[in-house]
């Protein structure tokens, strides 16, 4: 083997071994021979757009794969829907929070920068209108300007809730891993509408329209989509079915992967905040049949990895479970699940033993007694 | 194949049109046809390639090893002929319009 066609074979490493097998020797001869012909040593670009193209046939995120297809078709609506989705939450979310008159002295004119990045999310389903064929970049602008926008926040005590930005960034997920890097404009009416639904949904589910934090989508929002779940679930499962059983795979396939990350969000939510009712065993149920449909459409492409199975569950839980949950458990550290004090008008914060689950404090504006807490509160 | 032909695939089809050619052959056939305008990185090549044999508007049509290396040449196929004769035609009515209105507008001579 000579020098330099063991230097592109270590770039042919990205690709499942029966597709580096069968197409492995025609990459490299493609390769040496231009860079014979222009003299000039391959680009960065050459090797990674060959790498990106091997780890695309490892994780069967390609054109022919039911996966890279249904990955396409979820791309534009999962963008539009966190757009609405900002959209609602910025004005029943963030706007009745901001508006309490009693966090202003404290946090100033914004309680978190969440509307900042509902913002940047608007806008940037608005330029994937503008400019399709940067819908891939524009998607990674939002989720990285969001991930690290809700780092700084949470430094400086302006974070919004974690959970709906976990919602948020899944939701660019699909663009981002889509193999078509561009949106079509014909698919612009179907994305409205696949969008239009799931907020419609998510409002029907969530919190009745109220002004003042208690009510608000911030503060209860999540609580009552994990309460709600469920009847969505069934929803979904119908829709499923009923598009398999008319062979329409891809879009069956498209519906779980925007399903995806409100089934994470509603069955992981409640682990972080222990002391809420909500049908666990159900979500988590849901949330694992969810992961299993994942792992069988990821792992049923035409090159399949060396370990399939371990590969489909790979890629489905640490790319899109592992957004949603771990980040947004990790980064939120505290709860901000409604508190079992329904009638109290003052911003709390709940103290929580990992251990039990118990309520320890809840440290308020004004002292509040817990339901069954055994210490006493405290006041801040 | 979707009804929407992107320049990058027009350009490879197009090339593929004077006959079987292999990777290289067809990316330097696109920087020659696009003047070049486009330059086709070999990982696009062949995700382009998997996709146009995927949905049998491109095959293989033989291979030969040349300085101890594989050359797998492609060709299009029926199919894929036609698809290139449509989108040639297509492209060439909506110019022969555009030209037609700069000429009725003073645009060009």
């Amino acid at each position: 083997m000579s020098g330099e066609h063991a230097r592109f074979e270590s770039l042919l490493k990205f690709y499942p071994a029966s597709y580096r097998k069968e197409r492995g020797d025609e990459i490299i001869a493609t390769l040496q021979e231009a860079e014979e012909v222009s003299g000039i040593t391959a680009s960065i670009g050459d090797r990674l757009s060959i790498a990106t193209h091997g780890l695309q046939v490892r994780f069967g995120l390609t054109t022919e794969t039911t996966l890279g297809k249904a990955l396409d078709l979820a791309a534009t609506p999962g963008l539009v829907m966190g757009a609405l989705l900002g959209t609602y939450l910025l004005i029943w979310g963030d706007l009745p929070v901001m508006s309490a008159r009693f966090f202003h002295p404290t946090f100033g004119p914004f309680l978190s920068i969440g509307p900042l990045f509902y913002v940047v999310w608007i806008l940037g389903v608005g330029a994937v209108f503008e400019w399709p064929q940067f819908r891939r970049r524009i998607a990674s602008i939002c989720m990285v300007v969001t991930i690290t926008g809700e780092i700084i926040a949470k430094a400086v005590h302006r974070n919004p809730n974690m959970w709906e930005i976990a919602l948020l960034v899944s939701l660019g997920l699909p663009s981002v891993l889509a193999p078509v890097g561009l949106a079509t404009r014909r698919r612009v009416w179907q994305s409205l509408a696949v969008a239009l639904g799931a907020v419609v949904t998510f409002a029907l589910i969530s919190p009745p329209v109220q002004v003042g934090f208690f009510e608000s989508v911030y503060w209860n929002g999540m609580y009552r989509l994990s309460l709600h779940m469920p009847f969505v679930d069934v929803l979904v499962m119908a829709i499923v079915v009923t598009l398999q059983i008319r062979h329409q795979k891809e879009i069956a396939a498209a519906a779980l992967i925007l399903s995806g990350p409100w089934v994470a969000v509603a069955a992981l939510y409640p682990f972080f905040t222990p002391y809420v009712s909500s049908p666990r065993e159900l979500n988590m149920g849901v949330l694992v049949l969810w992961t299993s449909a994942m792992a069988v459409i990821a792992t049923s492409g035409r090159y399949r990895p060396q370990h399939p199975r371990f590969a489909g569950m790979l890629t489905v839980i640490v790319l899109i479970g592992g957004v949603t949950a771990v980040g947004a458990g990790i980064l939120s550290g505290s709860s901000e699940a409604p508190l079992p004090v329904a009638s109290a008008s003052y911003p709390c914060r709940a103290l929580i033993s990992p251990a039990t689950g118990e309520v320890l404090s809840i440290r308020c504006s004004r002292v509040v007694q817990p339901p069954g807490a055994h210490s006493s509160p405290t006041t801040s | 194949m979707t009804k929407e032909m992107r320049e990058p695939t027009f350009l490879v089809l197009a090339t593929l049109a004077a006959g079987k050619k292999h990777g290289y052959a067809i990316i330097q056939g696109v920087e020659h046809l696009s003047d070049g305008h486009v330059e086709l990185k070999a990982g696009t090549l062949y995700t382009m390639l998997d996709r146009l044999v995927f949905e049998n508007i491109i095959e293989v049509a033989g291979e030969e090893v040349v300085n101890g290396r594989l050359r797998r040449y492609y060709q299009l196929t029926k199919n894929g002929a036609g698809e290139l004769s449509a989108e040639s035609q297509r492209r060439v009515s909506v110019s022969k319009v555009a030209l037609r209105r700069l000429r009725l507008s003073g645009g060009i001579a």
